[in-house]
């Protein structure tokens, strides 16, 4: 069974400065991947190259067997990609029903609305707040809101940046159960996370990157258990 | 301790006083507001003055004219608003609206008062009207003051039946018919000033007492009536003129105008794009339209029928709209301004030196191209005065027809581009272009279609203006019109389409009515008079 998602040898650069310095990795299907390292490791820089919202410098990323680094942007999330960026990014003036809807954006087809209802099920909250404005949310209703809308364009590949960023232990419970459920439905997660213990928990396969570089790989469970993961980011002596 | 319990108690205290007050007189209010409004009404009847040459002729006894009818039309608000305070229906706050009555009437007795003695030289001019009315506005500004407030409950209007609801549109749109016709039919500044005066406070009176939001509900029913309605009455604005040309021509300028601000509307208001060089376009449109045109001056040997030329106009400004765009729309924000304020100006200076020493000469240089005809479509001509049932419809009246079709168009493609996925796209690039990108939004080539739909529309009202204005120079494309056309799209409101109408209308209007109005008698206040 070959990986849904590749990316081999991966470069990105901001200018001069190299963010991503040549890392591998892949995603098969059906599971929870989780990408975990410190403050500018290269992480969110990842996510966006493969999102075509970055150009990588070199290696490639294919996605189902297609190379995604000459692919636009808006054709990646048609082609079953779904990214909710780092600090959620929901349209704060904008109803959480229109900001659902902007998520189906790419889709053409007439099964959007039971897939609203879909969201709906998955965070009650959204549905009953549906007419009211998404920046009245606190993180935790927004974190719901940026990751039901990600679903909206029902992906393949969902993709998560710090999800859980700023919220409270209880609520980050709370969306990292959605995550389980929503890989349980079917959906392929790729996670990126500075939480380690959270993010490592659920994950099948989970790979550690510093400075650009992917230093530790392996299951979820050896990634806990090991004693250089422990020490950076469990706090752990 | 006390600087913190301090303020509380001034609080309350200034609170409880007010509500006190109301607790202990507003039972008085409705007797005040029908007193004070059949005073009003009654000065209507009397003698404001005692000079026959102020402020129109308010100076006859039992004649109501001028400011004694707005005093009148006041008076009847606040006797309806008062009775309302007794019945008293859930969805309606008529104490909120007698106060707006309160301060209006107050203030147009005051300026009424205080130009018949200016101009006059003395109060000992004003007649027992004019005190009547003061003291009629002293009592409903008592009784705004006193007037108890309610809790409103939005969600109790009464439904009448369909015919009902068609009527108060209709009703509605009959007002606005006569009262713009009315408006522009004053040839008195101050009367001009009064007018205005009484009529925000009929307009503020009936939004603040929940009227507002009554016929927005109304409207919101029969939306394809309000519609039609108001086209009619756009339709049937000319026939109101008496076949004279100053208003329409008026008119014919703030339509073109208006058509403009709503294809910028769909720039930086849908899209979000903040364009400064909009007014560009607008000129391309009437270049292309001269320069195809009957004129002897043309520069281009090809005259094609008009309808021709409007889809070459639209072609023409939408290509140069996707050339200016494709390589700024990569800016955004305050940059984009900056580049397209520069674009504006850099399509200024190429019509003025296109004039053959440099470079080719297609627009006459500083001369541009004038003598263009007037339209003819299949042997009607525009120039011609037509008589429909009886009226005389001048050579502007034609235009303003042809407007008005065009206004229909451009909002046409306004609101099918808003309901639409594009315009759902707009949107998400508007509130945010980096979240807008993810959700698989295509933000360039987006961007790039605001750009190139909104130059077309104002190439399409571009073509008609070249024969409106019957020549077209490079003076007529300056900045200040992009600026104009932006505030009309932000005073109006962006991304709606009534808001721009009325913002248009408002930018166009006011100067006209204020500044270069004949006047009559005004000199002692400063207000400038033209020839």
């Amino acid at each position: 069974m070959s990986a849904m998602l590749e990316v081999k040898d991966l470069v990105v650069s901001y200018g001069k400065i190299k963010a991503v310095k040549g890392i591998s990795f892949t995603v098969g299907e059906g599971e929870v991947v989780s990408l975990i390292g410190t403050n500018g490791a290269g992480k969110t820089t990842t996510l966006r190259t493969i999102s075509g919202l970055l150009r990588p410098v070199s290696g490639s990323i294919t996605f189902n067997g297609q190379d995604l680094t000459k692919v636009q942007a808006h054709d990646i999330v048609a082609l079953g990609l779904a990214h909710s960026p780092e600090g959620r990014r929901i349209f704060p003036k904008l109803s959480v029903e229109e900001n659902l809807m902007l998520g189906a954006f790419s889709r053409k087809d007439k099964s959007i609305r039971s897939d609203l209802q879909a969201a709906f099920e998955l965070f009650p909250i959204l549905e009953e707040r549906r007419a009211q404005p998404a920046g009245t949310f606190s993180g935790g209703e927004q974190q719901m809101l940026a990751m039901g809308r990600a679903m909206m364009s029902r992906p393949k590949l969902l993709m998560l940046d710090e999800p859980s960023m700023g919220l409270s232990p209880l609520m980050m419970k709370r969306i990292m159960t959605t995550v389980s459920t929503l890989q349980e439905q079917g959906t392929t997660i790729l996670l990126v996370e500075q939480n380690a213990q959270a993010a490592l928990k659920r994950a099948t396969k989970g790979y550690v990157l510093e400075v650009g570089k992917i230093v530790l790989s392996g299951t979820g469970k050896e990634l806990l258990e090991s004693d250089d993961v422990r020490k950076a980011y469990l706090g752990e002596d | 301790m006390s600087t913190t319990t301090l303020p509380e108690v001034l609080d309350t205290s200034e609170l409880s006083r007010r509500d006190q007050m109301r607790a202990r007189y507003g039972t008085l209010a409705p007797l005040l507001a029908i007193g004070g409004g059949v005073l009003l009404l009654l000065s209507g009847l009397l003698s404001w003055s005692y000079d026959d040459r102020i402020l129109g002729d308010i100076s006859i006894r039992f004649f109501p004219a001028g400011i004694q009818i707005y005093a009148m039309v006041i008076g009847v608000v606040a006797i309806a608003l008062g009775a309302l305070l007794r019945v008293r229906p859930a969805w309606l706050n008529p104490g909120r609206g007698l106060a707006a009555v309160g301060w209006g009437s107050m203030v147009f007795v005051v300026v009424a008062l205080v130009t018949i003695s200016r101009q006059a030289g003395g109060s000992v001019n004003i007649n027992e009207g004019g005190w009547v009315a003061l003291l009629g506005a002293l009592l409903v500004f008592a009784a705004g003051w006193v007037a108890r407030r309610f809790e409103l409950d939005v969600r109790s209007w009464p439904r009448l039946p369909g015919w009902a609801e068609i009527l108060i549109i209709v009703v509605m749109m009959a007002v606005l018919l006569f009262t713009t016709a009315y408006t522009l039919g004053l040839d008195d500044s101050w009367t001009f000033v009064c007018l205005l005066v009484a009529l925000l406070t009929i307009a503020v009176a009936l939004v603040g007492s929940g009227f507002g939001e009554y016929i927005g509900f109304v409207g919101a029913n029969n939306r394809r009536v309000l519609l039609l309605s108001a086209l009619l009455v756009a339709f049937l604005f000319p026939f109101t003129q008496d076949g004279s040309d100053a208003n329409m021509s008026i008119a014919t300028q703030i339509l073109i105008f208006a058509a403009t601000a709503l294809g910028l509307n769909i720039v930086v208001g849908l899209a979000g794009l903040l364009d400064l060089g909009y007014i560009a376009f607008l000129g391309t449109g009437a270049y292309v339209g001269a320069m195809l045109s009957q004129s002897t001056f043309a520069t281009i040997g090809w005259k094609p029928p008009f309808i021709i030329v409007m889809l070459c106009g639209m072609a023409v400004a939408s290509t140069f709209g996707l050339i200016i765009g494709s390589p700024t729309l990569r800016v955004s924000g305050d940059y984009l301004a900056i580049v397209t304020l520069g674009f504006g100006e850099i399509f200024r200076l190429a019509m003025f030196n296109l004039d053959g020493t440099n470079g080719p000469d297609l627009t006459n240089g500083p001369n541009g191209i004038p003598a263009i005809p007037d339209l003819n479509f299949f042997g009607f001509d525009f120039g011609k005065v037509h008589t429909v049932a009886g009226i005389p419809l001048g050579r502007f009246s034609n235009y303003y027809f042809l407007l008005l079709l065009l206004i229909a168009f451009v909002i046409l493609v306004f609101s099918r581009l808003n309901d639409s996925r594009i315009g759902r796209g707009w949107v998400a690039i508007r509130e945010d272009e980096r979240a807008a990108e993810a959700m698989g939004v295509n933000v360039f080539g987006l961007k790039l279609l605001a750009f190139a739909v909104g130059a077309a529309l104002a190439g399409l009202a571009g073509t008609i203006k070249a024969h409106q204005d019957t020549s077209v120079t490079p003076d007529q494309y300056i900045f200040l019109e992009s600026a104009f056309l932006l505030a009309a799209v932000v005073l109006g409101g962006m991304g709606t389409v009534a808001g721009v109408l009325v913002g248009a209308t408002i930018l166009k209007l006011l100067p006209r009515s204020c500044v270069t109005r004949p006047t009559t008698g005004c000199c002692s206040s400063g207000c400038s008079s033209s020839s």
